[in-house]
């Protein structure tokens, strides 16, 4: 039987054909997957193999020269970037990229932007900043003197603000240290558990693979394995072959 | 036998493109000067001391302008060495705002009516062997270990700092040696029209100049030259009324950037894709090649930069 | 004293205008990364639709502001499409020279449209003159003074405190990552080329009205200051803007006092060179705004 990461489930994205060229040279080639409602699948895969660029496709960043990108069964992939954020998207982008000379305050409220004047922003501020104590405390400092693990908590947290159908992420493990890496997967595992749809790329696949449901691993802009992530985690074979260990 | 009023042009365009191509070595290293003018004002203003007001022969003036335009520049640019891009322009632009306030209210230089007399000693050859040489220059320059110098600074200053290029150092020189240039410009320039003028210092000519650079082409020396000529030349030939002769100059401006961000003639070889001016401009340099003074050793020297 | 305190009146006075430039290049600057050299064209095309409002519609004012901003706005944002936005991501020195190519474009269209001297205003305009306790000020200059300040504040206050506002900023930031919280950079863009236009349309009234004088090239000097203005108060501040507009004014306005005019026009040069020279951030700025 082929085991599949969508069996019978409500699909929040769809990935089919997915092209991206940068100039001529083919970065994404035809990639397809899906993600299902309450799931977080992760991409794994070594520097250059297309994971980052795959995001940045389906939030509109990049144009995709081939393929088609769904949410919830509307397509976006001819979308600019601002209308797939309002569609539900929400992006913690690689490095973080906060607001370096907004507060965390500002930055939160930059995170629901697409949804100004919602009256309910004031108590997914309230939730979000509970899950987030550390931010809590420092609410009117500016976002560039936080410390790097805290910038990343700052970046999650501002794409939690947006209440996405899907939360994409970068490569959160990026320059944090040993001690603020378990502490982020842990967060990022219970912002899936409380029903938050997501969407990983990540370079350090033991991390990634040990939080995700679903795991693809990306090879030369293709992807090359996909099966349950416990499963690739504990197959030798893949990890030797692909994931460097 | 081309009219006293097209020489006159024509000898005014020479003396633009000495100043335009002091302005391209300033840029081959990437900086931006908004102050080009004002350091051509300064090798004016102190060659007409030394004809007009000291009665001292003509050569010397050229050994003072440029001597004291070397000097003046060395000290702007070490100063003002932190100063990139954006603020390096604005700093240049506030020295030639300056240096115009001063001119205006010395009374020994003639405040807001310029100094004068100065003999009119410049004279249509004497630009052009000069100009001759500057070329001359520049085509060795491009080829020699400084000037490949010069470009990697342009193109990447942390690899040219890496492979032992003294990255300050040459930005100094490549500004001193631009203003150097603008010097020789700045006492034909006087000596052609007998006057100089606090506004023949301030920052609309140094704009013009660095249109002239930008619109012809930022990646050789050709490039300036070339703007030079077409933007001088362009406003006689076109018979319309003033105004509407520059309304034309400005939005032809645009257009040539929105088309050609890196101006006219580029490094890379023709055909590339490189938008419908390149197809126009490039056979207009031809032409223009031909009938320049420069020839045909020049012509070939210039086919060999545009190779990539 | 008493010449020393006119003098500081005056000076806020004209202060007020280079500030409201300073601020439209900081605001571009900020946003685009690019110096906006037609932008005070801007500031002479707003001086010239008021002029055209109140001679030839017997405008008032108010109206001739308004209709001046409007106009303004439409020819800024124009500025963007046309010559920046095609040309921003080649060299550093593309844009600087394609909107001065722009702007000798409107200078010498306006030129050519409405001559090239100054155009005066209709007598219906003409300042009147008050003395309290010896020092002397025109209902232009109060008029000026207020609503240059209240545009100040009304700038600040939008800025920091609303959303658009925000987007303004982490656009100015980051543009890539404001458009994944859904900010349209390109709306913004244009918002933020109004303001700024707005802000010169509405100077380039005043001082038109001001002086009776609305001049093709009256952009040149001013455009020369409000650029000085923006470096001095530190590249992307507000607040350094408006200070720096001020100060310029009033150390303008004291030079004519106590030196001499001809060098009035110099002392925002001078200030600057200092100030490159001292703290090239500028009296506001951060330090790593070096670029």
């Amino acid at each position: 039987m082929v085991r599949s990461a969508t069996d019978g489930a409500d699909i929040v994205l769809r990935v089919t054909g997915l092209e991206v060229r940068y100039g001529v040279i083919p970065a994404v080639k035809g990639v397809s997957f899906a993600v299902p409602r309450g799931r977080l699948h992760v991409i794994v895969g070594a520097n250059g193999a297309g994971k980052t660029t795959t995001l940045k496709a389906i939030t509109g960043l990049i144009r995709a020269s081939g393929g088609t990108v769904e949410l919830g069964g509307r397509p976006i992939h001819r979308l600019p970037a601002h209308e797939i954020a309002r569609a539900g998207i929400a992006m913690v982008p690689e490095g973080r990229r906060v607001f370096a000379k907004m507060s965390v305050y500002e930055n939160l409220l930059m995170g629901s932007f697409a949804q100004r004047g919602d009256p309910r922003l004031k108590q997914r501020m309230e939730a979000v900043l509970e899950r987030f104590p550390r931010l809590r405390e420092r609410t009117s400092q500016l976002a560039g003197t936080l410390s790097g693990g805290e910038q990343q908590m700052l970046a999650i947290a501002r794409g939690l603000m947006a209440e996405p159908k899907l939360l994409l992420l970068d490569e959160p493990s990026l320059g944090l240290a040993p001690m603020l890496l378990e502490e982020v997967f842990a967060i990022i595992k219970r912002i899936n558990d409380d029903g938050v749809t997501v969407l990983m790329v990540e370079q350090n696949s033991q991390q990634g693979l040990q939080v995700a449901n679903w795991a693809y691993v990306m090879e030369l802009g293709q992807i090359v394995v996909q099966d349950e992530a416990r499963r690739l985690l504990d197959s030798d074979e893949v990890r030797r072959a692909y994931l460097g260990g | 036998m081309i009219s006293a009023y097209w020489l006159e042009i024509l000898t005014m365009a020479g003396i633009m493109s000495i100043a335009a191509l002091g302005l391209y070595a300033i840029k081959a290293t990437g900086q931006l000067s908004a102050g080009h003018a004002a350091f051509m004002g300064l090798g004016g203003y102190a060659s007409g001391v030394v004809t007009g007001k000291l009665g001292l022969p003509f050569f010397l003036s050229f050994v003072v302008a440029v001597a004291l335009v070397l000097v003046v520049a060395t000290a702007f640019a070490y100063m003002t060495s932190r100063l990139r891009f954006f603020y390096q322009a604005v700093g240049t632009l506030a020295f030639g705002e300056t240096l115009v306030l001063v001119m205006y209210n010395v009374p020994y230089f003639g405040g807001a009516s310029g100094l004068q007399p100065i003999p009119l000693q410049t004279t249509f050859t004497l630009v052009y062997v000069i100009l001759g040489l500057s070329i001359y220059f520049f085509i060795r320059f491009e080829h020699s270990r400084l000037g490949q110098a010069f470009r990697c600074v342009w193109e990447d200053d942390t690899v040219a700092a890496s492979m032992g290029i003294d990255v300050t150092k040459t930005r100094i020189l490549s500004f001193t040696m631009g203003s150097a240039f603008a010097a020789l410009a700045g006492v034909l320039y006087a000596h052609f029209l007998g006057i100089i003028e606090p506004k023949d210092l301030d920052f609309l000519r140094s704009l013009t100049l660095l249109i002239f650079v930008a619109f012809g082409g930022l990646e050789t020396h050709w490039g300036a030259l070339f703007g030079t000529y077409v933007l001088t030349l362009l406003p006689e030939v076109a018979r319309f009324s003033v105004y509407d002769r520059y309304t034309i100059y400005g939005a032809l401006i645009v257009v040539t950037m929105v088309f050609r961000p890196k101006g006219l003639l580029t490094r890379k070889p023709l055909g590339a894709p490189d938008g419908p001016i390149a197809r126009v401009g490039m056979p207009l340099l031809r032409v223009l090649a031909a009938v320049l003074p420069v020839g045909r050793r020049a012509a070939k020297a210039k086919a060999r930069a545009e190779r990539p | 004293m008493l010449i020393f305190a006119q003098q500081v009146i005056n000076g806020l006075m004209a202060g007020s205008a280079y500030s409201l430039l300073g601020l439209g290049f900081t605001l571009i600057f900020g946003i685009l990364n690019v110096i906006n050299i037609a932008h005070p064209e801007v500031f002479m095309v707003g001086a010239f639709l008021g002029w055209m409002l109140v001679t030839y519609a017997n405008a008032n004012l108010l109206v001739a502001i308004v209709g001046a901003t409007i106009g303004a706005s439409i020819v800024g944002v124009l500025i963007e499409r046309i010559a920046i936005r095609p040309v921003r991501s080649a060299l550093v020195l593309s844009p600087f020279i394609s909107t001065a190519g722009v702007s000798i474009f409107l200078q010498q269209g306006a030129a050519r449209v409405f001559s090239p001297e100054p155009q005066p205003y209709p007598p219906s305009m003409a300042t009147v003159f008050h003395d309290v306790g010896g020092l002397q000020f025109s209902t232009m200059q109060v008029i000026s003074l207020a609503v240059g300040a209240a545009l100040m504040i009304g700038l600040k206050l939008f800025v920091d405190r609303t959303w658009l506002g925000r987007a303004i900023r982490a656009t100015a930031m980051d543009r890539e990552t404001a458009s994944l919280m859904g900010v349209n950079v390109n709306t913004v863009v244009a918002l933020t080329l109004v303001i700024a236009s707005a802000l010169a349309a509405v100077a380039g009234v005043l001082v038109s009205v001001a002086y009776n004088s609305t001049w093709a090239f009256m952009g040149i000097t001013y455009g020369l200051k409000g650029m000085a203005v923006m470096v001095v108060g530190g590249v992307g501040s507000l607040e350094g803007a408006m200070a720096a507009g001020l100060i310029l004014g009033v150390a303008e306005a004291l030079t004519v006092g106590y030196i001499s005019s001809s060098y009035r026009d110099g002392i925002a040069f001078i200030i600057l060179t200092f100030i490159l020279l001292l703290r090239p951030s500028g009296l506001f700025g951060q330090r790593e705004r070096q670029r």
